[in-house]
């Protein structure tokens, strides 16, 4: 049915906001979730400026992010390690509009980016570099926030540079 | 430990309705109206723009006297963030008299005294601090006698 076909009574905004009895409310909804153990590590990393990698002594696997647990062996992870801030675009995407899903000039370059020494990647922007350049296998640096900036958030990496 | 932490902006706005803001304009003037269904006959506070026993639209508004009886009730010793708190409010589901539904408030009233079938009046706010909502009624009092 067509909205104005249906029952009831239609009000405008004004009516609304300003003219008729209503009710206001603003449910102050707020969460904290924990990051868990491995990736809260990995956090803690970012903000020493280190990316911390956990270790499968099984299968070999290096995992970044880290996990507590192998997925493939079915059991705990061994040890933690530092990885190095480099890797190679695994895959990407050239992005003309913003989070809000706004048109932009200058685009946005997410990126999956295997780190180098380890067999998994993180999702991660793309900086300093012209689009039309960008390649699968490019060999790229993390791009870190001045140490007094840095909060143990992804974001502590601003993006990553072609080396 | 390390954690995310955020909320989400929600708001809303809810207008009272037809009904709904007769009543709340009744208050301010320090009356409690009642819708009543020409079919069945029902009498209800709040009042509704249809009878969900009749399935039909009502129009008649009536005003009732600020009395009633205490049809059900709860004590309750925690607040609304669900702390504990020593003086208790106590909530009842109030007919008033001519209705044939019940009206959700608070008894001004010890909780000794409080007791089901008890008649009670509704306390309005003075004129100048009413603003057409349900608080402008502080709360019911018992009767006496």
């Amino acid at each position: 049915m067509l909205p104005e076909k249906l029952p009831g009574t239609k009000l405008s905004s004004k009516e609304l906001y300003e003219e008729v009895i209503s009710v206001w409310h603003e449910p102050k909804l707020e969460y904290r979730w924990s990051a868990g153990i491995a990736i809260g590590k990995f956090l803690s990393g970012l903000k020493e400026g280190k990316i911390l990698a956990s270790k499968c002594d099984n299968c070999g696997r290096v995992l970044v992010p880290p996990r507590i647990f192998c997925e493939w062996c079915f059991r705990r992870t061994d040890e933690w390690v530092e990885v190095k801030d480099t890797g190679r675009v695994n895959t990407f995407s050239v992005c003309y509009i913003d989070v809000a899903a706004r048109r932009v000039k200058e685009p946005q370059i997410p990126a999956v980016i295997e780190i180098d020494g380890s067999n998994g990647g993180i999702l991660h922007l793309l900086g300093e570099v012209d689009p039309k350049e960008i390649e699968i296998g490019m060999r790229v640096k993390a791009v870190w926030k001045p140490k007094e900036e840095r909060i143990g958030a992804i974001t502590d990496i601003k993006y990553f540079k072609p080396l | 430990m390390v954690y995310w932490r955020d909320s989400f902006p929600v708001k809303f706005v809810y207008s009272a309705g037809i009904a709904g803001e007769k009543f709340f304009l009744g208050l301010k003037e320090g009356k409690i109206l009642a819708s009543k269904c020409d079919n069945c006959g029902r009498v209800l506070v709040p009042p509704r723009i249809f009878c969900e026993w009749c399935f039909k639209p009502i129009e008649e508004y009536e005003e009732l006297e600020p009395r009633g009886i205490i049809e059900s009730y709860a004590i309750s010793y925690v607040n609304e963030r669900g702390e504990k708190s020593d003086t208790p409010e106590i909530f009842a589901a109030i007919r008033i008299f001519g209705s044939d539904t019940t009206l959700i408030h608070k008894l001004i009233a010890k909780p000794e005294e409080v007791d089901i079938g008890l008649e009670v009046e509704a306390v309005f706010k003075p004129k100048e601090e009413r603003e057409g909502k349900i608080t402008d009624i502080e709360g019911f009092k018992l009767v006496e006698g």
